[in-house]
């Protein structure tokens, strides 16, 4: 077996230590545990052909998403173009990222410790996938807004308004079914 | 409302995001010192971001790993 390069080596080392933020990305594209699994698989196969063209002190996690993204685009494209946006992400204006106190349940530190991961995925299941992926990279990959906007191929102002109008989005959704849960109780 | 707790409120999502350019960040920073609505809002605003992408940032299954580390060896 031949020794494998330095190169080759750090190459293996980048993309496991990218594993957990690849499998959020695919999970996000798919919305299966399973799919999830094979996109990350089929990355990472794909991108062992390409690993020569890496050049180290790259952004490892950019190239890694940028290679899932096509390959989840060639394969999904027909299924992708059935989705509908969502009704929430429409009706959340612009304008009502002006939140006023008042848009935070009350108590607010109830709703903050009863919040629970099912709920901000299904929070983040009813956002089109345009908005539910600015989400993913800028929040919880913490990509900044540029290198957002350089993976999805649209502009910085783009990403920035599709961010706001997402938090938005969700917020209204945990902050309804946070007050009908405690409406729930109280009845 | 005055003016400063408006631009506030035009830039929190960018102050949590930390793409707001160092002038403004000293700006909402210089107003939430004497503005309690608005130091609570952007309190609360960072513990929801801040709680949301914790729940969030969930790891890859273990047998996931150990398929691409063994598609790594044989290859
Ligand atoms: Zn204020």
């Amino acid at each position: 077996m031949n020794k494998k390069s330095e190169k080759r080596l750090a190459f293996e080392g980048e993309v496991m230590a990218n594993l957990d933020s690849m499998y959020r990305y695919a999970w996000h594209l798919v919305r299966n545990n399973e799919d999830a699994g094979d996109l990350v698989q089929e990355t990472c196969a794909r991108s062992l052909k390409a690993a020569e063209q890496f050049k180290q002190g790259t952004n490892a996690r950019a190239w890694l998403f940028a290679i899932m993204r096509n390959i989840f685009f060639n394969q999904h494209r027909a299924k992708s173009r059935g989705e509908v946006p969502s009704d929430w992400t429409d009706q959340v204006e612009s304008g009502d990222q002006r939140f006023t106190g008042s848009v935070w349940p009350q108590p607010f530190e109830l709703f903050l410790r009863g919040m629970m991961r099912e709920d901000i995925e299904k929070a983040m299941a009813r956002l089109s996938i345009d908005f539910r992926s600015v989400v993913l990279l800028c929040d919880v990959e913490g990509f900044s807004y540029a290198e957002t906007a350089k993976l999805l191929e649209i502009p910085v102002g783009t990403v920035r308004s599709r961010l706001h109008r997402a938090r938005a989005s969700m917020q209204s959704m945990l902050s309804q079914w946070f007050n009908e849960g405690l409406e729930a109780n109280e009845s | 409302m005055s003016p400063e707790c408006i631009f506030v409120l035009d830039h929190y999502n960018d102050y949590i995001s930390g793409e707001l350019v160092p002038e403004k960040v000293i700006r909402v920073e210089n107003h939430l010192k004497s503005c309690p609505n608005c130091e609570r809002f952007l309190g609360r605003a960072s513990k929801l971001h801040g709680r949301t992408v914790g729940l969030l940032r969930t790891s890859a299954p273990q047998a996931l790993k150990s398929s691409i580390s063994s598609l790594f060896d044989k290859a």
